[in-house]
């Protein structure tokens, strides 16, 4: 593959031989981790899943929290001109009905970051269940799978 | 899935497989061998992460005269010989030649790598230009 100008990654190859400790942080039982939602990179993560009620695009009251939080950093980061909202779903149920179902989720999230008075230009796309992170048959792994992830296009 | 239309010629082996591409967007899994370990501790060079994630990369452009030009990235959690990561890439800009690629590479649920790279669609291939 041809590569053309600097190639930043090498920094971190040599980060990588050696192997970081993961930033993860173990959580007690029954505890919602603290929050924390961050810019990396081109991706805005957090750590705690955006869920909605079964078999619906209904966000549930306690991702309410993670999108506030998602807005305010969307905020105080002018930088960012796009926003682009990605759904994707388990492999429960038929490939048409999680498509659709991704792509209504990740509108619903969209349409709640605009009414919370998000100013860059917000798409949504669902992506059905064609791009899992786990292929495991169960429950966490269907729930991993099922979820919205969000990423930024820089000015 | 839509088909691979760049790096056909590219070795599974060292880089992995194509598992999604679509528009936009593309995964990749690679499980790593023992020929990418850095030590007899069975650590994997970032190396072959890296090549994982750039060609996740890459298949999201999927354009056969697409380069990679930059690289911004991190690694977060080491990888060992054995380990299947799987690395999805997404195109957050479009504008002219440039791409610009959020990427992630995961061993499970861990993330081992993120960052973004910058690609080019040229109008004829990096080799033949004079």
């Amino acid at each position: 593959m041809g590569r053309l100008g600097t190639w930043l990654g090498f920094a971190g190859l040599a980060i990588g031989c050696g192997g970081l400790a993961p930033e993860r942080v173990e959580d007690a039982p029954d505890e919602p981790p603290a929050l924390e939602v961050t810019l990396r990179a081109n991706r805005i993560v957090f750590n705690r899943p955006i869920r909605f009620a079964d078999d619906t695009d209904e966000l549930l009251a306690e991702s309410h929290e993670v999108l506030d939080r998602v807005a305010e950093l969307l905020a105080e980061r002018g930088n960012l001109v796009r926003v682009q909202v990605q759904g994707h779903s388990s492999t429960r149920g038929t490939t048409q009905q999680n498509q659709e179902l991704s792509a209504r989720r990740a509108a619903a999230v969209a349409a709640y970051l605009r009414a919370g008075g998000v100013r860059q230009e917000i798409t949504s796309r669902g992506f059905g269940e064609t791009y899992p992170v786990c292929h495991e048959e169960t429950d966490d792994c269907h729930e991993r799978n099922g979820r919205v992830e969000l990423f930024v296009d820089e000015q | 899935m839509a088909e691979a239309a760049t790096h056909l010629a590219i070795s599974a082996r060292l880089v992995g497989t194509p598992v999604a591409i679509g528009d936009g967007i593309a995964s990749a899994r690679l499980v790593t061998s023992a020929e990418m370990a850095a030590d007899d501790r069975g650590l994997v060079h970032g190396g072959f992460v890296f090549g994982l994630a750039d060609y996740a990369a890459m298949l999201a452009v999927n354009d056969p005269l697409v380069v990679l030009g930059a690289a911004d990235v991190r690694f977060t959690a080491p990888v060992a010989v054995g380990d299947e990561v799987l690395a999805r890439a997404t195109v957050t800009e479009a504008k002219g030649k440039k791409r610009v690629v959020a990427v992630s590479a995961s061993v499970a649920d861990r993330v081992v790598l993120e960052g973004t790279l910058t690609a080019f669609v040229l109008e004829q291939h990096v080799l033949s230009r004079g």
